[in-house]
């Protein structure tokens, strides 16, 4: 073992080449128009749907909506980072403790921050956060600050502090097109995927 | 690493007469090679970034010894473990071993062309240890006991009717006994299997696309989300990847990834990109308590400083194989390798030996597609023609193609003999066209036009249209 790794790095010194350089790293692709419109559009494209909150206060009724809206079973887990910041009185929703391991049960989630470029949404591990869930959920809904839609990918590395376990950078619902090229959804992780817009950050 | 690309031609034949492997092979057209060129336009400075990917890729080479350790330091900081395989036995024998320290009877995978390189799943079966490939075409494959045709699309060559009797004949031991048709139908029966199969393993095995040097992070696209169940799951996590993969920081990540999956299946970005960073933190609600890293050489720290070492900067995204004529012809099976077409033509014989991979680097029409659409620029064509070079120096290539250029060179080094020559066989040539076309060839000619027509000369030969031309 220890033999292999002296092995293996003295044959790649052997041919090392110092000076070979790298120009500094060009900015990431520029992105026309307003970044929020653009996020928007993209997640259009990866086939998320989105709705629009003024305030946390406003998520619960938001989510109610979409449940009932795509005839779903009105169950909700709720994520850690949520937990307890929500009034669900007023909404039709049961609230789930545990893992949603059988399909039907939502998830409504928050996250770091969402990507223009690309539709994305990026969540980190973290105490107020379970990556388990947003992989379970057979419905993912997940809460994103319009004061945390960053421009590109590089732009959420400077949100953080440290590097978390997980950063996962999500781009629409769980898919496959292993079976004759053809996408189906809902491969292994969620089948349907709500964003909602939220102008106060969670 | 297992080879069999010996029978290249003898496969090849039988794929070309192989209707259900055409009609899927089919599907590459639309499925990747247009959605490439759609990505592609729709990206602005997609050409400058191939060369600044390119860029990344050779520097990183360059100084790989450095950049590798920075990676091992910022792991092991962390708490996880950075181990070394020089070859693929070392691989299996590390991974095998940490799968026992945890008591392991079922481990999750998700699909990595590495540790299909190193055949780790035979060795975890014989240690006991049931692997179960999640990617839903490493899955349907794994059932089958096949290997993958393709190097992102696992599957390629089957039909849905063939997956789904695949799943009528292995899924009724889980109380699924009905045969499905659609294929909404089949993922779902695989989902249902295949989640039960996630919250029960004790370890989970993923590849790593990229490794990043600055924060020991192993980067794994995917469109299901299986990697990130396989790595977010179980209380192990072991990363398989080769010594190549690793990159110096987050923002050359970031532009290769960009590359990636708009070179490989023509969309802007997977559904999943997850960085994995060490095992879960002190004050974390889930994750992996331990985190292993397992650095693979197995033939690629000998690549460098060969006229092979450009092909480490390979990020394995299949735009070379769907670009061309050859793969999709034959498909992947019948070059005999888990690395299939232009990448694996190059790839095998330097990993397995030229000896093992001889037909592969002739399995080429040199159109030089594969070069034109790689996101790292390899010169595939050049390469391959290194490799037919090679194999002709250490007389591995047949017989009648060393007797043919033999001769062509015993000609050329005498210009009056050699146009005497060239004359009288235009001439014969000539005289054996029907309609200007050449349907067979005697002798050593014969294999050539085996499967093809050559256009019977026309003219006179080159140099007498020059001295016709020149006004001589
Ligand atoms: S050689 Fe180039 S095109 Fe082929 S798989 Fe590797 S990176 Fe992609």
């Amino acid at each position: 073992m220890a033999d292999s790794r002296e092995q293996i790095l003295g044959r790649l010194r052997r041919f090392a080449r110092p000076e070979v350089d790298l120009a500094p790293a060009p900015p990431p692709p520029a992105q026309a128009g307003a970044i929020l419109d653009l996020f928007v559009e993209r997640l259009g494209a990866a086939r998320a749907t989105v709705d629009r909150a003024a305030g946390l206060a406003e998520v619960p009724a938001a989510a109610a909506r979409y449940l009932a809206g795509q005839n779903l079973p009105a169950r909700l887990r709720l994520a850690p980072g949520l937990a307890g910041r929500l009034d669900f009185a007023a909404t039709p929703l049961t609230l789930e403790d545990g893992l949603p391991e059988a399909d039907g049960i939502a998830v409504l989630t928050d996250c770091l921050a969402g990507v223009a470029e690309t539709g994305t949404f990026v969540a980190a591990s973290g105490p107020g956060s379970d990556p388990r869930l947003n992989l379970l959920a057979e419905t993912l809904i997940v809460v994103v600050a319009t004061g945390r839609v960053a421009a590109s990918y590089e732009d959420v590395w400077r949100m953080l502090d440290g590097t978390p376990r997980l950063v996962g950078f999500v781009t629409g619902a769980s898919r496959t097109a292993d079976i004759e090229q053809t996408i189906e959804w809902g491969a292994h992780g969620p089948r349907r995927l709500h964003v909602i817009l939220c102008d106060e950050t969670p | 690493m297992q080879v069999e690309s010996g029978a290249f031609v003898e496969k090849a034949r039988a794929a070309l007469t192989d209707a259900t492997l055409q009609h899927a092979l089919k599907h590459i057209k639309h499925g990747f090679v247009e959605a490439r060129a759609g990505a592609a336009a729709r990206l602005p400075g997609f050409e400058a970034m191939r060369d600044r990917a390119r860029d990344i890729r050779a520097h990183t080479l360059a100084h790989l010894a450095e950049h590798l350790e920075r990676f091992e330091a910022n792991v092991t900081a962390l708490g996880g473990h950075v181990h070394w395989a020089a070859d693929a036995e070392e691989a299996r024998a590390i991974v095998v071993r940490l799968c026992r320290e945890k008591g392991a009877r079922t481990v999750t995978k998700s699909k990595s062309m590495v540790t299909e390189e190193i055949e780790l799943n035979p060795a975890l079966e014989a240690a006991g240890i049931a692997p179960v490939e999640t990617d839903l075409g490493e899955y349907i494959i794994q059932l089958r006991h096949e290997k993958p045709s393709h190097i992102i699309a696992p599957v390629i060559h089957l039909s849905k009717d063939q997956v789904a009797d695949t799943f009528h004949a292995e899924h009724p031991k889980y109380g699924f006994t009905e045969r499905l048709t659609e294929r909404p139908a089949l993922v779902r029966e695989a989902r249902a299997i295949l989640r039960e199969r996630f919250l029960k393993a004790d370890v989970g095995i993923t590849g790593a696309n990229f490794l990043v040097a600055e924060t020991g992070s192993a980067v794994v696209v995917t469109n299901e989300g299986n990697a990130d169940l396989t790595a977010s799951l179980p209380d192990t996590h072991i990363v398989v990847t080769g010594i190549e993969k690793v990159v110096p920081t987050l923002a050359d990540c970031h532009t290769l990834l960009r590359l990636l999956p708009r070179s490989a299946t023509g969309q802007d970005i997977t559904a999943y990109v997850s960085f994995f960073t060490g095992p879960k933190r002190a004050a974390d609600l889930s994750g992996p308590s331990s985190f292993h890293v397992v650095l693979v050489d197995n033939g690629r720290s000998s690549m460098l400083g060969t006229e092979f070492e450009e092909m480490l900067r390979c990020i394995r995204c299949g735009a070379c194989l769907n670009h061309c004529p050859v793969y999709a012809n034959v498909g992947g099976h019948a070059y005999g390798s888990v690395y299939p077409g232009p990448m694996g033509a190059v790839l095998t014989p330097s990993l397995a030996g030229i000896d093992k991979a001889g037909h592969l680097p002739n399995a080429s029409s040199f159109c030089g597609r594969c070069e034109a659409v790689c996101p790292v620029r390899i010169p595939l064509p050049k390469m391959m023609r290194h490799w037919r070079e090679r194999e002709f120096e250490r007389h591995l290539s047949p017989a009648p193609m060393r007797w043919g250029l033999g001769l062509w060179a015993a000609l050329a080094a005498r210009p009056a003999l050699y146009r005497l020559a060239l004359g009288l066989a235009s001439r014969l040539l000539r005289g054996r066209a029907t309609k200007g076309w050449i349907g067979r060839l005697p002798l050593a000619g014969a294999g050539w036009t085996g499967g093809r027509d050559l256009r019977a000369p026309s003219g006179g030969t080159f140099q007498q249209q020059w001295r016709r031309r020149r006004g001589g």
